[in-house]
């Protein structure tokens, strides 16, 4: 027993050791260059190394015949799909994963089991301010019961198939496995009861207005769903566990929505049936909106509020076209304001007309969104698609209801609302342009570029967060973008505990630094600072368009940018997004030197004056007043102290032609050793980790100034250290690293040479600010205006009364 | 983002041991002692011991929302013993918190500077909670504030004592964070100190207390 017990212990000491680092016998060097296949997957048919498509690329399809009815009294959904799913993988596949991602909401989900508490430390009860809102919360969670309730799942004939419910996902067993390229069709009924988004949010819910009692819905994740199936990951059916969001299939979609009679919808796709669901004054309104030189109302302001108050007659049904999407969502109410503009430039590939830009909101949302919400729409998809491709679809369009704000295909679900009297502040201005940007930039990324979202938020959230500031800056100059610059990011680079980009969404604590900051301002810095834009751009639209329609992931992403800008970018992509390294360069050293010219003419003359102009030390100052005894025993001088250190002895003069000699042999011309040039040794160290290349201010004593843009592979050798060597004709006056602010260097003060003292923030506000002499002078001569004013005032006062008499 | 109007609050104190169990309705009744919002069923006693999940997974909705951070830089001056603090943060985002903690609507642009000030104080006071190495709160003075980058960021400066320095001293760094769940804090101490992160109300030790002799 004891002898199985040590040599276990022994088993798995060796094996702790082996497997938990390399067997080295001396530390390995980093190598921040090191290529990064090591980590990519391994190229293959499906997926090349360049980064594009294979030539075998293969992804599914699955195609959605859907009719649903929204019970307006019970906030209820009920449904039923008839699902075609087409297997063009190579594999044969026995079963089907479908995700039912209202299931959440279930009683044992593991959202709710899992979603951790605060601790209490000493000193802090976390509970002690315990949000009401979060207690109501609480309690609705004991009496509202939302899973999907399935209540048949069969074949195409009818006859049940086999299914098992594994949380938030659903396993269908087939007859028989799905051979390769060939399809299948079944059905799923289910109802459940739609979510109060107010108290219990998840991307999709209804709102309760209580003045005049009517609800909004904004609906989603509503049907069970066709989980992915891959390449990469094979079936992608991580849980959903509320962060990482959806991984979908594309398909054609035909949805009959029945609502009731007075709702006006709007859904992705393209309405079918507009004869049979919208008035004749409402289908000439669209008609000329679609050539409008700015938005019209399709329901006016008015009509909504109107219709606040009607009772419906019955229901009435929606019917609604999608092709090649990857999802379906929807939203419905009597309140909503309807308007609409076609965006010119944007072609519709059906109806033939240009894309049809809408937004639907609340009175509850004016005047704000009359005003900015089809016009933020239209300006994305003018920035996106110039960045990216075409955009391919028929409508995109906003909802104004309780969602703060989530995207699906042609359709996206925005919350900022003016205040109750109509007013609104600058922020809300902005957040609402921001988010409309934001979510209909989604339909690039990733509803269009389809990546994997349950795995890799920053492939969507990032890309989307990046092109987002560049269509934010070109809406109004000073655009208040809030993630744009590596400046801003700093503290969080720089902080205790942050993962890499490259960690699961579930992972991940601080997921909007994460996942949306970090990778928009690295893709930033790539374009502004190490590609710049020309080779930039075009990277990045080749990977669009690579991806339209399909699936990447990260190291297509990678090497795409690589592969189309012809720059290593390996560097890169490892510091910012598989390492929690910051960015600080350092200037250590600045030495001069100057050449010698190995002439003793020269060189012997230069050395007496230099020891001349040394500093006298007190001692020898003090000495060279004090009597000297060969001044007063003139015989005891000699050749010696009269001797000139100058003095260029025949020797001197034999090295110095030897070496002309030498250099003329060697074909070296001679004059190149009395070349008039000053020298630098510039000694730089990486303290963050980040390699980043060194921009660097040179200013020089005749008053101009270069910079030199040195690029990051200056540390390929020695991650840590580097130096540069500067030959120039000028005096170097000072230096300075990063002068533009552009790399967010954490530490300002180590980027200057002469060092300067860099004083706090605290410091700098609290010492007087300078004055500005224009607002001294201005201030002083308005001062004598008024002196003058009013002296002259008072001798017209003293003539007046004279006047009147 | 839609403004959040001033929530009510309720406070949870650690129970005495006698009573932390499940389905003791007396001492739930007590604690239930709110206006009614669901009609009462035996079922719902149970729930509030069980498992007392923060329901803000489910109202905050990461999705498309700016990044809330803040930044702030921490210096501490040995000739004055003051600790001296520049907090930088969004103006919209701070008068979110400051009308939410003040009951009614504080805005840079319409709230006179001495009252908005004062608002801005106690809010500091109310949440950026430092305890000295041996346990006591220096209070916080305000020195001033601006606004930068186009408005864009607003800078607040304040400072308090800090006899002995930040070694040992403790900060709970919770600006913002009753507006915003997702608010991330950061914090750097000295021009050439490591950033500390604070993502939730828990305290974090701002520098090592020096070892004992």
């Amino acid at each position: 027993m004891r002898f199985t017990l040590s040599a276990t212990a022994l088993a798995l000491t060796l094996a702790s050791t082996l497997f938990a680092q390399p067997y080295t016998t001396k530390p390995l060097p980093t190598d921040k260059f090191r290529q990064l296949e090591e980590l990519l997957p391994t190229p293959n048919a499906q997926r090349t190394a360049s980064g594009a498509p294979g030539h075998a690329y293969w992804q599914q399809r699955a195609d959605y015949v859907i009719d649903a009815t929204l019970d307006d009294a019970k906030q209820s959904l009920t449904g039923a799909a008839t699902i075609t799913y087409h297997n063009a993988s190579p594999d044969a596949l026995a079963y089907l994963w479908l995700q039912l991602d209202p299931n959440i909401f279930a009683h044992d989900s593991d959202n709710r089991v899992t979603s951790g508490s605060p601790r209490a430390t000493p000193g802090a009860n976390p509970l002690e301010k315990f949000p009401y809102a979060s207690l109501e919360a609480l309690l609705l969670q004991e009496s509202y019961d939302s899973d999907l309730k399935i209540s048949a799942v069969t074949d195409a004939a009818g006859t049940a198939l086999p299914h098992t419910v594994v949380k938030t996902m659903m396993r269908i067993d087939l007859p028989a496995p799905l051979a390769p390229g060939a399809k299948t069709t079944f059905k799923v009924s289910w109802s459940y009861l739609i979510n109060n988004a107010k108290l219990l949010s998840l991307r999709c819910g209804y709102e309760y207005f209580e003045k005049d009692k009517n609800y909004l819905y904004e609906i989603a994740q509503w049907f069970p769903r066709m989980a992915a199936y891959n390449d990469t990951m094979g079936w992608q059916h991580k849980q959903y566990l509320g962060r990482g969001e959806f991984t979908l299939e594309f398909g054609d979609y035909l949805v009959r929505l029945t609502v009731p009679s007075d709702h006006i919808v709007s859904a992705t796709g393209v309405l079918q049936n507009p004869e049979q669901v919208l008035t004749a004054t409402q289908r000439a309104r669209l008609k000329t909106a679609a050539t409008a030189p700015k938005p019209v109302f399709i329901v006016t302001p008015a009509e909504a509020k109107a219709a606040e108050t009607g009772k419906p007659t019955g229901t009435k049904t929606w019917i609604f076209k999608a092709d090649n999407v990857r999802d379906f969502a929807f939203a419905s109410s009597r309140k909503f304001i309807w308007d609409a503009m076609g965006a010119p430039h944007h072609a519709s590939p059906d109806p033939k007309q240009p894309v049809m830009a809408m937004s639907f909101y609340p009175n509850e949302a004016e005047p704000l969104w009359s005003k900015y919400s089809t016009h933020a729409i239209i300006h994305t998809l003018d920035i996106y698609s110039k960045h990216t491709f075409a955009y391919p679809y028929a409508v995109a369009q906003s909802i104004n209801g309780p969602i703060g704000g989530m995207e699906y295909p042609m359709i996206c679900f925005n919350g900022p609302r003016p205040t109750e009297d109509g007013t609104y502040s600058r922020a809300t201005k902005y957040a609402l342009i921001s988010v409309i940007i934001h979510e209909v930039g989604h339909n690039y990324f990733p509803m269009i570029v389809n990546s994997d979202e349950r795995q890799w938020t920053w492939m969507d959230e990032g890309l989307n967060s990046f092109v987002q500031t560049l269509a934010e800056q070109q809406w109004e100059k000073d655009y208040p973008s809030r993630r744009a610059e590596a400046r801003d990011l700093v503290g969080y680079m720089t902080g205790d505990g942050q993962v890499p980009i490259m960690t699961n969404s579930e992972s991940i604590a601080q997921l909007g630094p994460n996942a949306y900051g970090k990778p928009a301002v690295a893709l930033n810095l790539l374009r502004e600072t190490i590609l710049g834009r020309e080779l930039f751009d075009h990277a990045f639209k080749t990977y669009a368009q690579r991806w339209v329609f399909k699936r990447p992931y990260p190291a297509d992403f990678f090497r795409t940018m690589e592969d189309a800008s012809g720059v290593d970018l390996d560097w890169f992509w490892r510091g910012w997004f598989y390492t929690n390294d910051h960015v600080d360069l350092s200037l250590d050293a600045v030495r001069a030197y100057t050449l010698d010219t190995r002439d003793p003419a020269i060189e012997k003359p230069r050395a007496k004056q230099e020891k001349a102009d040394r500093p006298h030390t007190p001692a020898q100052t003090r000495n060279a007043t004090l009597p000297k005894r060969i001044d007063a025993y003139p015989e005891l001088r000699d050749f010696y102290n009269d001797y000139d250190e100058a003095t260029i002895l025949p020797s001197d003069k034999k090295k110095y032609e030897e070496l002309l000699k030498t250099l003329a042999k060697d074909k070296i011309r001679a004059d190149v050793l009395k070349t008039k040039r000053n020298f630098y040794l510039i000694e730089f160290s990486n303290v963050g980790g980040l390699v980043m290349p060194i921009i660097l201010k040179i200013d020089y004593t005749d008053g101009s100034s270069e910079e030199l843009r040195i690029p990051a592979e200056i540390w390929r050798v020695d991650n840590a250290k580097a130096a540069k060597l500067i030959m120039t004709q000028k005096e170097i006056k000072a230096l300075q690293i990063d002068p533009h602010d552009e790399i967010g260097d954490a530490d300002v003060e180590n980027n200057f040479w002469p060092r300067r003292a860099i004083k706090s923030r605290f410091q700098l506000f609290k010492e007087p600010i300078d004055a500005s002499p224009m607002k001294e002078l201005k201030d002083e001569a308005e001062k004598n205006e008024k002196a003058a004013a009013k002296k002259s005032d008072a001798k017209a006062d003293e003539k007046k009364p004279e006047a009147t008499k | 983002m839609p403004r959040k109007k001033p929530s009510h609050r309720l406070k949870l104190v650690p129970a005495p041991r006698a009573v932390i169990l499940p389905g003791n309705p007396a001492v739930v009744k007590k604690l239930l002692n709110l206006p009614r919002l669901f009609p009462r069923s035996s079922a719902l006693y149970p729930a509030v011991f069980l498992g007392l999940v923060l329901a803000s997974t489910f109202t905050s909705a990461v999705h498309a929302h700016p990044i809330r951070t803040s930044y702030a830089e921490a210096d501490f001056r040995p000739e004055t013993q003051k600790l001296e603090i520049a907090l930088r943060v969004y103006p919209d985002d701070l008068e979110t918190a400051l009308t939410a903690h003040a009951g009614h609507p504080i805005t840079l642009a319409q709230t006179p500077p001495p009252a908005f000030d004062l608002a801005l104080l106690a809010y500091l006071r109310a949440t950026f909670l430092l305890r000295t190495a041996d346990g006591t709160t220096p209070a916080l003075h305000l020195l001033g504030r601006e606004l930068k980058d186009n408005a864009q960021h607003l800078w607040i400066y304040f400072y308090c004592t800090l006899p002995g320095g930040p070694a040992g001293a403790r900060l709970a760094h919770r600006f913002l964070r009753d507006a915003f769940p997702d608010q991330l804090n950061a914090l750097r101490l000295g021009q050439k100190g490591q950033t500390l992160l604070f993502l939730n109300d828990a305290e974090k030790e701002l520098a090592p207390a020096p070892a004992k002799p």
